[in-house]
């Protein structure tokens, strides 16, 4: 990419870094994770890991980017090698280009799915099916035979490909600026909706509120479980996008001048807003109103997907043409733009490694990337096990690692002098003294903590039968994984 | 709804919406 290529706004590098940010978790994981987790006790581990985990690891994760920045790096090799003497640290940077491709492979998959139903809505599709047709339907929809699945796959990746090869300003900032405000504004005509309706209307059980009663009422008794906390800090992870390397390449093509603090700041709210408020009033509101709670406790422990494309989809088609059409176009519609905002981001940091070591086009790295989303999203179709091995290889134990790895090279190798006197630089608000200590001790020990949490989950996946599926997927990645370790050893850093 | 999950959504949600339209609005601002 041209290294001359930078934001054109603030508020356009705020509205992608929320759009990286904001996916389909905030709309379909967050209510799902509360009410399976004390409900609005759930919010108090929630806002505590966001202060402790959250919050800092924005502000790492943006000065690193921004020390990039000052140095003209883009990709994370260099951004962590410039923050030691050891040349082998660059090696790290390794699980940022390795997660992001992986991690997309299946995250387009599943936004095509959205891009899908949105567009069923218009052709309303499923006048006339019962509940059980809907979800036989989304099953069919899944499969690698089924036409209309991977038409909307091959756009969707298409999509991708063509914004991330128009750029940063004209491409990823220009998506942006469009998406994020129909995204909220979507998102607040839907809450608005199901949080108005009455018992008796369209043929609701409940009033709207019901759920958000359900949703809320705290439940204080398992609020010291370990498993509750675990789930919050992982909702922080997945929600906000930490560990991934998308952030700091972002914030890499920011102006030096750039303030972070803020920037950070109002991203992360931006991102929290959508998640805390506008998330929890949607989907279980009116599913509870219509559904009862008996079925959606049901429906719950399988997860936000099921609830999003096996009901939903049934309850909009219950509620008349105008309507029902709506509705389905906004709740699909935010959800791609989730979607969408969430997979440019993970183009960037190969297109920009590419781009930076060995002179690619940011068009040519685009594309690489949309060969790769092709590649690795064909076993994903095939195969859920594939997909579900991905997302806990890529998009879950790699996250964590690697932001243990950049909060120790920020706040103990690089210094936290250093490191909070970067922070602070420009910063157009006061960030209190407390986040310093935070910063070097509460956040790495916190992640410390949660990586060993995880630790018995992953031998025991290592130690559970083995199927040919599991198998393929992990060997699709170590190839991805010492593919990537190679190019960084064949490019040339900064240092070199 | 019961009294403790109005308080308790309306302390949380109120916290931020408070914090996204500071942060926002100061970015606009700052923008201009």
């Amino acid at each position: 990419m041209n290294s001359k290529e930078q934001w054109g706004t603030k508020i356009g590098l705020v509205l992608a870094m929320a759009g990286n940010a904001i996916g389909l978790g905030n709309f379909l994981r967050f209510p799902v994770q509360a009410i399976q987790n004390g409900g609005g006790a759930f919010i108090i581990p929630y806002f505590v890991c966001f202060l402790l985990i959250g919050v800092p690891l924005l502000w790492v994760e943006w000065s690193m980017g921004r020390v990039g920045s000052k140095n003209q790096q883009h990709n994370m090799p260099s951004i962590l090698q410039l923050f030691t003497k050891y040349r082998w640290v660059k090696y790290f940077g390794v699980f940022s280009i390795f997660t992001n491709i992986v991690v997309a492979a299946y995250y387009t998959y599943i936004e095509s799915w959205t891009l899908g139903y949105c567009f069923f809505s218009i052709t309303q599709k499923f006048q006339g099916y019962s509940l059980e047709s809907v979800q036989n339907y989304f099953e069919e929809f899944k499969k690698w035979y089924h036409y209309e699945g991977v038409t909307f796959w091959i756009i969707t990746c298409f999509l991708n490909v063509y914004i991330l090869s128009k750029g940063i300003e004209k491409g990823i900032e220009a998506a942006a600026k469009w998406l994020m405000p129909m995204l909220i504004l979507f998102s607040i005509c839907l809450a608005i909706f199901a949080l108005s309706f009455q018992e008796g209307d369209f043929g609701a059980l409940h009033a709207g509120i019901v759920g958000l009663d359900y949703l809320w009422t705290p439940d204080f008794t398992g609020i010291w479980q370990p498993k509750v906390w675990l789930a919050a800090a992982g909702q922080i992870f997945f929600t906000l996008a930490l560990g991934m390397g998308t952030i700091q390449c972002y914030a890499s093509y920011m102006k030096k001048e750039e303030d972070i603090a803020l920037g950070a700041m109002a991203s992360g709210w931006l991102n929290e807003f959508v998640e805390v408020v506008l998330g929890a009033s949607i989907m279980i509101p009116i599913c509870v109103g219509f559904l009862g709670l008996e079925k959606v406790n049901e429906w719950v422990q399988l997860g936000g997907m099921g609830l999003s494309f096996k009901v939903l989809p049934f309850l909009f088609s219950q509620w008349g043409v105008i309507l029902g059409t709506l509705a389905g176009v906004m709740w699909f519609g935010a959800l791609f733009f989730a979607g969408i905002t969430s997979s440019l981001a993970m183009g960037l940091p190969l297109t920009s490694f590419m781009s930076d070591f060995y002179g690619w086009s940011q068009k040519k790295g685009a594309y690489l990337f949309g060969a790769l989303l092709v590649a690795l999203g064909i076993p994903c179709i095939f195969s859920p096990v594939i997909l579900d091995e991905f997302d806990f290889w890529a998009g879950s134990f790699s996250l964590v690692l690697f932001a243990v790895i950049e909060i120790v090279l920020f706040s103990w190798v690089w210094g936290i002098e250093k490191g909070w006197a970067e922070i602070n630089e420009n910063a157009k608000i006061r960030i209190p003294l407390i986040f310093k200590f935070i910063i070097h001790w509460v956040t790495p020990i916190f992640l410390i903590l949660i990586f060993l949490a995880n630790l018995p989950g992953l031998f025991q996946k290592l130690l559970e039968e083995t199927t040919v599926e599991k198998l393929v997927a992990r060997i699709i990645m170590m190839i991805v994984f010492f593919v990537c370790l190679f190019f960084i050893y064949k490019a040339k850093t900064h240092e070199d | 709804m019961k009294i403790e999950a109005l308080i308790l959504m309306l302390i949380i949600n109120g916290i931020t919406v408070f914090f996204t339209l500071k942060f926002l609005w100061k970015v606009i601002e700052e923008e201009q």
